[in-house]
């Protein structure tokens, strides 16, 4: 018993920080902190519905431009959604570095950066794509749940982006937002290219 | 701190990059295909009536090449009889849909010009014929692949049909000994179709 009592515990340093805040906030102004925290995750929610709402009421055209030049443009897709996904398992591993105890050294961090860039910039012409030619469905369950993940992808990335440029958040913010990212880019990719193998095969 | 922002305003550029050249890309026939489709139970009540017996566009009939009636079907081969084509005009606007009933598939939408066939599909596929004797001739591409074809006139039962049910948009080309040849495809993943029943399908015409 030899640790000093008042010791804070060191991974999660701001997750003490709510009680000084809540005495800085009087009941009659909106606490700034629940306005930087609700500001992002608001323009996140506005990205999810504005691109559920355009894939339902823009008439799918069953087509459009392949970029890409592959044997087809489903298989295009699956393979720039499974690069996207690896890309999403490098994210989780680096960022479990960047959290834990020991100090992260300054390489996991940018590989952190540069593979969700990599990574999300991998998903957009997929996303062009899908809301393009096929739209927002609910025809099966494997659809719906396809269409609704993807939304939310693009709302947690927004969310999650703006969270980063404004200090000052709960610790537990960014992490959180990446985990729904991850377990939203997973979902999509199971309800589309991981399907699209299981059913044609795995080719290019 | 601006690292993410810049993130964030790259992916909002690439995104409507893409998207204004998929606008850009997008025949005009199509949007006028995909507006029609909108009231699939009008559209077949008032074409019939509608459809003029003869081309109503008056280039048409100073066009060089053969003009094409103002409704008509057409169903042929592609070159070493690898797949089935079914091609419809109605008022110089065409729908058509090639099928080998194994594997490869695909829908046209155009126009014709000048008694041309011009019509696009997926990607870089596309549908192009001219009448010569009344019977339509062309070519037609798909998984990046080109044939030519041959398609003479046909009239119903043989045809055109299409079902869009749950599992995917199925087409079938019927021709006029009655063979049909069929493909089911749900969300680019091509499968065997289900019987033709010519109650539950759509009998397709040109700009459908």
């Amino acid at each position: 018993m030899s640790t000093p009592p008042f010791q804070p515990p060191d991974p999660y340093p701001t997750q003490q920080s709510p009680a000084p805040a809540q005495s800085v906030g009087t009941p009659h102004t909106p606490d700034p902190k629940a306005v930087s925290i609700l500001l992002p995750l608001a323009a996140g929610c506005v990205v999810a519905l504005l691109l559920g709402v355009y894939g339902r009421l823009h008439e799918p055209t069953g087509y459009a431009v392949n970029l890409i030049g592959f044997s087809s443009g489903a298989y295009a897709k699956a393979w720039l959604a499974t690069l996207a996904a690896l890309l999403g398992v490098v994210q989780l591993f680096s960022a479990r570095i960047m959290y834990g105890k020991a100090a992260a050294p300054a390489w996991v961090s940018t590989l952190h950066r540069w593979s969700g860039r990599i990574a999300v910039l991998l998903t957009v012409p997929v996303m062009v794509h899908c809301l393009f030619a096929l739209g927002f469905e609910a025809s099966t369950p494997r659809v719906l749940v396809h269409s609704l993940l993807g939304c939310l992808f693009y709302g947690a990335f927004v969310s999650k982006m703006l969270s980063l440029t404004r200090p000052g958040l709960p610790g537990w913010m960014v992490p959180v937002l990446g985990g729904v990212l991850f377990t939203a880019l997973i979902g999509v990719w199971l309800t589309s290219a991981v399907w699209l193998f299981d059913v044609q095969g795995l080719h290019s | 701190m601006r690292g993410p922002i810049i993130t964030l305003i790259v992916v909002v550029l690439l995104g409507g990059i893409l998207l204004l050249v998929n606008l850009a890309r997008t025949p005009a026939d199509s949007n006028q295909a995909a507006t029609s489709s909108v009231a699939p139970v009008a559209a077949p009540a008032q074409a019939p009536a509608a459809a003029p017996p003869k081309a109503a566009d008056p280039k048409a009939a100073d066009a060089p090449a053969a003009p094409f009636p103002g409704q008509a079907k057409y169903t042929g081969r592609t070159e070493g009889n690898n797949a089935a084509i079914a091609i419809t005009v109605r008022d110089n606007k065409v729908s058509a849909y090639l099928c080998d009933g194994k594997a490869i598939e695909g829908w046209y939408k155009g126009s014709v010009t000048d008694g041309k066939v011009d019509a696009k599909g997926k990607g870089t596929n596309q549908l192009t014929g001219s009448l010569t004797d009344g019977k339509l001739s062309g070519t037609v591409s798909a998984e990046g692949r080109s044939w030519s074809y041959a398609a003479a006139p046909v009239s119903a039962p043989a045809g055109l049909y299409r079902a869009k049910t749950a599992t995917g948009t199925t087409g079938w080309v019927k021709d006029s000994n009655g063979q049909v040849t069929g493909l089911t495809n749900d969300k680019g993943a091509v499968k065997p179709a289900p019987p033709l029943d010519p109650n539950s399908a759509q009998a397709i015409e040109g700009g459908d």
